[in-house]
């Protein structure tokens, strides 16, 4: 524990994958299939909020909500306008739409950098505070605010699931859809509620994390697989196990280019998800069913 | 109309209406500023490899809006030799192997020069190719010292100090400050893998280095590697890189590890003002950076004013963007004087009899040269400066402590 600072680091880190991570499951848990276009929101967050903040000069607020809500009616346009053409014609197969979101993910890329330029760009500061020193370690504005934001969605989610109408059918949509719907469960309504939380919960984290050394058109990707990775490895059996995978993922980003060096820390993340798909492919933390 | 196609619709609709927001450094056009004759005729082609993605993405568009106006000003002053110039764009995406097949393409095109703005590595690969088609080819930016090398270097050149003479400058500057051991931190993109080499050389004869970090240039989180050369204990820390966000993470974390310990910079991030905000405020205070702008230079001074008129206030004035004008400027003077572009053998002697061009890069009494075996343009030290930044994350002028002489 000599190296307080490398463990704030292994946090914030955790918290970002973890929030991505968890926007995956709400889509897998709500539509069946793993949204891959979750890398883009996040990346479509942090770049429109800088932008909208720096080229239109909006306030840092307003440039979040306004970013906010491109990201969201980002996510309902893959679920009703790609998601769902594309599984009605192909009789609710899962793959066409994991093509298609895929599809989606470069494109969002694509769009983002004619549209926002291919320039790296400053991220928005949501708290403004002059660092603080916890046990000799820096602990600073963006780092409180990822922190908090993963805080206040993991509760969020984990209160939602259980007391809302719409939270407590997203697993029996996401499982049985046209069972759900001879039940006469609102599926539509449902799962593009699922599409557009997770929407803005990456959207959110993306704005968050690019506060720390600023986000560019082509970030996507990188932070598509990260969060798929969170998931995978902390697996679906709670809306917490995201949170998990994120910490292991922070953990070797951090400690291996400590302990090695910094072009191992790609191998090492490529190992734990050759591990896990091979050997614990449903993750750390799995659904139990009583029978 | 169905649905989907009515969010298709919508969605093309609101990338054209957003559009408008696109901030990708460049921007308007010189206008015509004396009444010379319009040039008539054939065009005089020029190639250009412009990288928008890849490393180079991040310089080479400075560059590139410099030459696209030096191009539109000497169009407006009657062209070369009365006949106007046009540029071919092509890119690499800082991507060797890409190289062949896009000079292949200028060059079947019919460019009679190329200026090739994306990295060394590049340009390196593609030399066989040029020295078969005898098509002079510049490179503005690029600082590898064996670039112009034979074989296969007769028609290939650059412009500023090689990267040797980094190493003689910080060197210099690391005795003045009586710096004896440094951390080294890298970026592990193409670009700067082929420079670190012979600037690790250099140094190995003037410090010991305690740390060498190479970190990927993609990187989002710098802390451990902060933290291991904390640990290494140096007098100072050197990074080089590619400048962006990169740059900007690993001052970042430096300054919060070991704010007291003395930072030096090598690369572009002294020249890209728009990843300097990318920094933590306060985290470049006292970083020293090495670049070949030099603003107290009056040409440079001039050519900023002029580029700002061309480009648009937006403009910042880099030294690539000085570099991208002058290796336009020194390829049409030989173009000129060759007396026509039918003849390429006598492109490359008028190249090779360059004399004291007064370039917009460096200090003020900065030249370059060519010669039929020096085909780097640097005639002395002085095409380097070094530099301080400010408190405020923005440059503060000339380092007091030592700068390399004419």
């Amino acid at each position: 524990m000599d190296h307080v600072q490398l463990w704030f680091s292994v946090v914030e880190q955790a918290c970002f994958f973890g929030l991505l991570g968890l926007a995956y499951m709400l889509i897998l848990e709500g539509a069946g299939f793993f949204n891959f276009a979750i890398g883009a929101y996040a990346m479509i967050g942090g770049l429109a909020a800088a932008s909208f903040a720096k080229s239109m000069h909006l306030p840092v607020w307003l440039a979040v909500i306004a970013a906010l809500v491109l990201a969201g009616l980002l996510a309902a346009f893959t679920e009703v306008g790609v998601v769902r053409p594309i599984q009605r014609r192909s009789g609710g197969a899962r793959l066409p739409a994991l093509v298609a979101v895929i599809a989606m993910l470069f494109a969002i890329t694509q769009v983002a950098g004619l549209l926002f330029g291919r320039k790296q760009l400053a991220g928005q500061q949501l708290l403004v505070i002059d660092p603080l020193q916890i046990a000799g370690a820096y602990v600073s504005g963006p780092m409180i605010v990822t922190m908090a934001l993963a805080l206040v969605s993991f509760v969020g989610v984990s209160v939602w699931v259980r007391v809302t109408g719409t939270g407590r059918m997203l697993r029996a949509v996401g499982d049985n859809r046209p069972a759900a719907q001879l039940l006469g469960l609102p599926t539509s309504r449902v799962r593009i509620t699922a599409f557009v939380i997770a929407g803005v919960i990456a959207a959110f984290a993306g704005i968050s994390y690019a506060a720390k050394g600023g986000v560019s058109w082509d970030r996507g990707l990188g932070w598509a697989l990260l969060g798929f990775l969170a998931l995978v490895i902390g697996g679906s059996g709670s809306w917490w196990a995201p949170l998990l995978g994120g910490l292991i993922l922070a953990l070797l980003q951090v400690f291996v280019p400590f302990y090695l060096s910094g072009q191992f820390s790609d191998y090492a993340i490529l190992a734990i998800a050759l591990i896990f798909f091979a050997f614990r492919p449903r993750g750390l933390i799995t659904r139990q069913v009583r029978i | 109309m169905k649905k989907p196609a009515i969010f298709a619709a919508t969605a093309v609709a609101l990338a054209l209406a957003l559009s408008g927001c696109a901030d990708d450094g460049g921007g308007g056009r010189v206008l015509p500023t004396s009444t010379a004759a319009a040039p008539t005729g054939a065009p005089i082609l020029i190639g250009m490899d412009l990288d928008k993605t890849g490393p180079g993405s991040s310089y080479n568009p400075l560059a590139g809006a410099a030459v696209v106006a030096g191009v539109d000003e000497v169009n407006a002053n009657g062209g070369i030799l009365g006949r106007p110039v046009k540029l071919i764009e092509e890119s690499t995406e800082s991507d060797p192997a890409k190289g062949p097949a896009v000079y292949q393409s200028l060059i079947e095109q019919g460019a009679v020069g190329i200026l090739g703005l994306s990295t060394a590595s590049v340009v390196a690969q593609v030399k066989p190719i040029i020295e078969q088609a005898k098509v002079v080819t510049i490179a503005p930016v690029a600082v590898l010292p064996t670039l112009t090398d034979q074989p296969d270097g007769d028609y290939v050149y650059t412009l500023v100090n090689p990267v040797t003479d980094y190493g003689s400058v910080f060197c210099g500057a690391f005795e003045k400050a009586g710096i004896k051991k440094i951390a080294y931190l890298q970026d592990d993109s193409p670009a700067i893998k082929s420079l670190a080499g012979p600037l690790k050389d250099a140094f190995g004869k003037c410090v010991t280095i305690v740390d060498d970090e190479v970190a990927p240039v993609a990187s989002t989180d710098l802390v451990a590697q902060a933290t291991r050369i904390k640990d290494s204990n140096p007098d100072a820390i050197f990074v080089q890189s590619v400048g962006g966000q990169f740059e900007a993470l690993a001052h970042s974390a430096l300054y919060q590890a070991m704010p007291d310990v003395p930072r030096f910079s090598q690369g572009s991030f002294g020249s890209q003002s728009d990843a300097w905000a990318l920094a933590t405020p306060g985290s470049l205070n006292n970083l020293v950076f090495m670049q070949q702008l030099d603003l107290t230079n009056p040409r440079t001074v001039d050519l900023q004013s002029k580029l700002t008129a061309a480009l648009g206030s937006d403009f910042n004035m880099s030294y690539f963007a000085a570099q991208g004008y002058d290796g336009l400027m020194i390829l049409l003077d030989a173009i000129k004087t060759a007396g026509g572009t039918d003849d390429p053998a006598a492109i490359k002697a008028a190249m090779d009899a360059t004399t004291g061009y007064q370039p917009h890069v460096g200090q003020e009494g900065f030249r370059m040269s060519f010669t039929p075996t020096k085909h780097v343009g640097a005639d002395s030290l002085c095409g380097l400066a070094l530099f301080t930044f400010g408190a405020d994350n923005t440059p503060a002028g000339k380092w007091s402590t030592f700068q390399p002489a004419c």
